[in-house]
């Protein structure tokens, strides 16, 4: 065990696995893969698409996530719908109104992105510092200021935010959960902080990769699937680890 | 695992999409232009009070001139 698979060899790699009677019933799937699913921009849109479509959904692998992975999906669909939202109230053609200084504040955090954007390939998204920076002088505004503030957020993140969380329950991804009966065959061994510990600072992964990693451990579940070149790193600094799954690309370039 | 899940990742990525193509009322665009003139009204007025009254007096044209 311990290998770092591509996408291309996956129809292999499942039919040796079959053969070799592993029970392939689920797959935990790290949150960078949800949020790529759902997000077109983003490079690896189409191939993770076509991957869970083809490759897990008609093979009937049900998939899994661990506890962390919601609120990173939320987060980044927190920051792309405030980016969206504020970055239209500006816009030329916008028929809001926002007071001068806010639209500065908008504006001069947008040109940061834009620049980051163009010159280094980043994604069209806030980062939290900017929304802050953004937020700041509204709350300099008095009540008046606050209640913008929330009805911009409202507006662009209240019902967005929930629908985008309800969207999610639509891939029928499953926490994993040592509580969950329907979940108990699926656990072979207790999941510890410790054996996340010894992941973690075995190459100095970040947690929620380590966590990844240590809930396949404790399952009957063969491999993860991510995008994340961390994973990869790990297993193959370690042997005993379980298998990931990546795009090709990601794969050719560690 | 006695049921199985399987996903739906085109209804998945469909709902997703309608939820960040909401549309914006009327009535909201109405609302937020409202505060945003009460935000202005009440900057103006934060601006005016806190503008330097202390030029204006004699001794300070004087010491100016000076």
């Amino acid at each position: 065990m311990g290998k770092v698979v591509r996408f291309s060899e996956f129809d292999s790699y499942l039919s040796h696995l079959r053969a070799e009677g592993v029970s392939v019933q689920g797959t935990i799937l790290d949150a960078n893969v949800i949020i790529t699913l759902n997000y077109e921009p983003k490079r690896f849109h189409t191939r993770v698409f076509d991957f869970v479509e083809n490759k897990l959904e008609k093979n009937q692998i049900a998939l899994y996530t661990t506890v962390n992975t919601t609120q990173e999906y939320l987060e980044f669909f927190r920051r792309l719908l405030l980016t969206e939202g504020l970055r239209t109230a500006i816009h030329p053609s916008s028929k809001m109104n926002l007071p001068n200084k806010k639209k500065q504040a908008i504006k001069a955090q947008s040109s940061i992105l834009y620049n980051r954007e163009t010159h280094q390939g980043a994604e069209p998204v806030f980062n939290d510092r900017e929304i802050k920076k953004i937020r700041e002088p509204f709350f300099q505004s008095g009540q008046a200021g606050v209640k913008l503030w929330k009805s911009l957020c409202e507006v662009y993140l209240k019902k967005q935010l929930l629908l985008e969380f309800q969207a999610l329950e639509e891939l029928n991804v499953s926490y994993l959960s040592m509580y969950k009966d329907d979940q108990k065959e699926t656990f072979t061994k207790k999941i510890t902080w410790n054996d996340a510990i010894e992941i973690c600072s075995d190459i100095g992964v970040g947690f929620s990769d380590a966590m990844i990693l240590n809930a396949l451990q404790c399952t009957t579940l063969p491999f993860a699937v991510s995008l994340d070149s961390d994973l990869a790193y790990s297993v193959m600094a370690n042997p005993t680890l379980k298998d990931v799954v990546m795009p090709d690309e990601l794969v050719n370039n560690l | 695992m006695t049921t199985k899940k399987i996903s739906d990742v085109k209804t998945f990525k469909r709902k997703a999409d309608e939820a960040r193509n909401l549309p914006i009322s009327k009535e909201d665009i109405d609302r937020i232009n409202e505060i945003s003139r009460e935000v202005e009204r009440e900057e103006n007025q934060v601006e005016e009070t806190d503008l330097p009254k202390i030029a204006k007096q004699s001794d300070d044209s004087i010491s100016a001139q000076q």
